[in-house]
């Protein structure tokens, strides 16, 4: 591929020197990415930035609902039932005269709370489990990965409906529930991640250097792991969106008359028959939701392999 | 040997804990199974008495070990609802999720291999941009989401398969397919996607090694190159899915009963959770998450017969 053969001595030349300091650091391959072809394909795409373009426009439009100019979700009565769509509903109303719109947006907020606060609960308990696993093994990783041996045995809708039902349906109960199920998976990847970097020579240097354990996880290792974490955090909150919707479709999350996707997906299979349109609205936002938080997290962690791979 | 007596001796501990959480945790679950079959209008008398002759009286732990230890000589109680033993019910309920779940993994192997041998063949060309497309889509439309799209699709619009009424197998098998139509198309499209992505990677991997080089060179057919040559060695990575599917399979087989009401272990587990019937559901977690740790064991087994390199690695640990 390259012209001159001085060229790749010197790539390697520049590459041995920088590595101790540039790796610390984390920034060898923003160093020398440029002389490598693969620099090429290093690009997000159109896709993910459309992707991430929804997500933001979902989350804005839910912390903005109560200043929008929307309709009441829960007024029953103040329109006919089952309307279609028209200037005055957008998106028409369900079997009790309530405004699909509203609906819709009030719904998103129940599936976004769950959906990130969760994950965000996950990836800091199950992360750090995973770091310490990951890093420290023997006994560590040994208990750990029997804890999440047992937690990923346990049947995941079982352990919801009960825990669910044990501790009561509001949406504290069920983020933290979703949560705690997203423990064992994260600590699993971040301890195979960590796995990776444990041994690497810059944590040897640091290690020689006399940094603590507890600096090289936070300063040497974290920045490594954090990338593909993000990465597989937004493929994950898909998941918890969905299992909140699975559980609101069951009506066992949020309590009516609360909207919520599965919710209200739900209530419209009921008139599936007389009008389809009840179901597809909460159903499309969900499905394209759940699909850009996917693609956006699939387009990461291609985006931080080939980072890898040019190493 | 000694890797196979560590994973039963994990199996016993994973079921040990499943059991006692699973029952511990159902027990303080508000309302009893007493109110449930008295009502709530029942005398306090009355409800001591059945508690009492349930065992309902002795302390959760107590009658855990009791529950435990007739579990091992093959009795699992009786079911507080409806009297009937739980492992008849099970008996009853299993083959019907079984049933389910074979057939949905038919479909979806039946469409993943095809497409994902096709898509390899030309990576980036027409079919394999349309599969991958179609795949990551099916990816994110959730289980019941799809549910609902079929039943519109194909019991409301045509009324080509029934949405609900599930006839058993014996009385008519032609209409016991007729009723799992749906059901299993639900789960198995989910598992489609995921078992084409796999093999396709893994089959771009494979046929670009030198036995490929050598077959194509020798004059063989391309489709008995990609049966006979490169298809075994490219299942690798869609056992392991397909084995860790598993767990993701019955959560979703447990939601897919619910909505068709296919008298099976998901639906009978849900019922059972809403009646406060603990045996019941103690049993049937038990029961799945015994299947899901000795799939995944049958899993790693399999492992030796694709690649004959594992056994040697495996058995000298």
């Amino acid at each position: 591929m390259r012209d001159s053969p001085s060229e790749p001595r010197l790539t390697e030349a520049v590459v041995a020197a920088a590595a101790p300091v540039a790796a610390a650091s984390g920034a060898l391959n923003g160093a020398v990415a440029p002389a490598e072809p693969a620099f090429v394909a290093r690009r997000l795409g159109v896709g993910f930035w459309i992707s991430i373009v929804w997500v933001g426009l979902v989350i804005l439009v839910a912390v903005a609902a109560g200043v929008l100019p929307l309709q009441d979700p829960l007024a029953i009565g103040d329109n006919a039932p089952r309307l279609g769509p028209s200037t005055a509903h957008l998106l028409g109303t369900d079997e009790l005269g309530r405004d699909l719109l509203a609906r819709v947006v009030y719904g998103s907020r129940t599936s976004l709370i769950v959906g990130f606060s969760s994950i965000a609960f996950g990836i800091t308990v199950g992360g750090s489990l995973g770091l310490i696993a990951g890093y420290f093994g023997g006994r560590w990783d040994a208990a750990i990965n029997g804890i999440s041996t047992i937690l990923l045995a346990f049947p995941v809708l079982i352990f919801l409906l009960t825990i669910v039902t044990f501790l009561g349906q509001n949406l504290f109960n069920v983020a933290l529930t979703l949560g705690i199920l997203s423990v064992a998976p994260i600590a699993r990847i971040i301890r195979a991640n960590t796995l990776a970097y444990a041994n690497r020579e810059f944590v040897l240097a640091a290690r020689a250097l006399g940094a603590r354990s507890r600096r090289i996880l936070i300063r040497e290792i974290l920045p490594n792991v954090l990338p593909s974490a993000l990465a597989f955090s937004l493929v994950a909150v898909a998941v918890v969106i969905v299992a909140e919707g699975a559980l609101s479709f069951l009506g066992l999350s949020v309590r009516p008359p609360t909207p919520t996707w599965g919710g209200m997906i739900a209530e419209g299979g009921q008139v599936l028959a007389q009008d389809a349109l009840v179901a597809l609205w909460p159903a499309l936002a969900m499905f394209v939701t759940v699909m850009a938080l996917n693609f956006a997290g699939d387009r990461l962690q291609v985006y931080f392999e080939v980072r890898e791979g040019g190493l | 040997m000694r890797f196979l007596a560590a994973r039963l001796a994990q199996l016993v501990v994973v079921l040990f804990v499943v059991s006692a959480v699973s029952f511990l945790l159902l027990n303080h679950l508000p309302g009893n199974p007493v109110i449930t079959l008295l009502g709530p209008a029942a005398t306090p008398e009355a409800v001591r008495q059945l508690t009492a002759q349930l065992g309902l009286d002795k302390p959760a732990w107590l009658r855990y070990f009791i529950w435990l230890g007739n579990a091992f000589q093959g009795n699992l109680g009786s079911s507080y609802v409806n009297h009937q033993p739980v492992l008849t019910s099970i008996g009853q309920r299993l083959p019907v999720t079984l049933e389910l779940l074979v057939l949905s993994q038919i479909i979806a192997l039946a469409l993943a291999i095809p497409l994902g041998i096709l898509s390899a063949l030309r990576p980036s060309q027409l079919v394999d941009r349309l599969s991958s497309g179609a795949a990551f889509g099916l990816l994110s439309v959730p289980g019941f989401i799809l549910a609902e799209l079929l039943v519109y699709l194909f019991a409301v619009r045509y009324n080509l398969f029934p949405a609900t009424g599930y006839v058993h197998l014996t009385e008519d098998p032609f209409q016991n397919l007729r009723s799992l139509t749906l059901p299993s198309l639900t789960l198995g499209l989910g598992s489609m996607a995921v078992y084409m992505r796999v093999l396709r990677t893994d089959m771009i991997a494979t046929l670009q090694q030198d036995f490929i080089t050598m077959a194509r060179s020798k004059g063989l057919p391309t489709w008995w190159i990609l049966l006979r040559h490169a298809l075994r060695p490219s299942t690798f990575t869609l056992v392991t899915v397909g084995g860790l599917n598993v767990g993701t399979l019955i959560g979703g087989a447990f939601i897919v009963e619910y909505i068709f009401q296919v008298p099976g272990l998901g639906l009978l587990t849900i019922n059972s959770i809403y009646a406060r019937d603990y045996l019941v559901v103690t049993s049937t977690t038990v029961l799945v998450a015994g299947g899901f740790v000795v799939v995944n064991l049958l899993v790693d087994l399999l492992y030796t017969f694709l690649d004959p390199r594992v056994r040697s690695a495996r058995f000298a640990v």
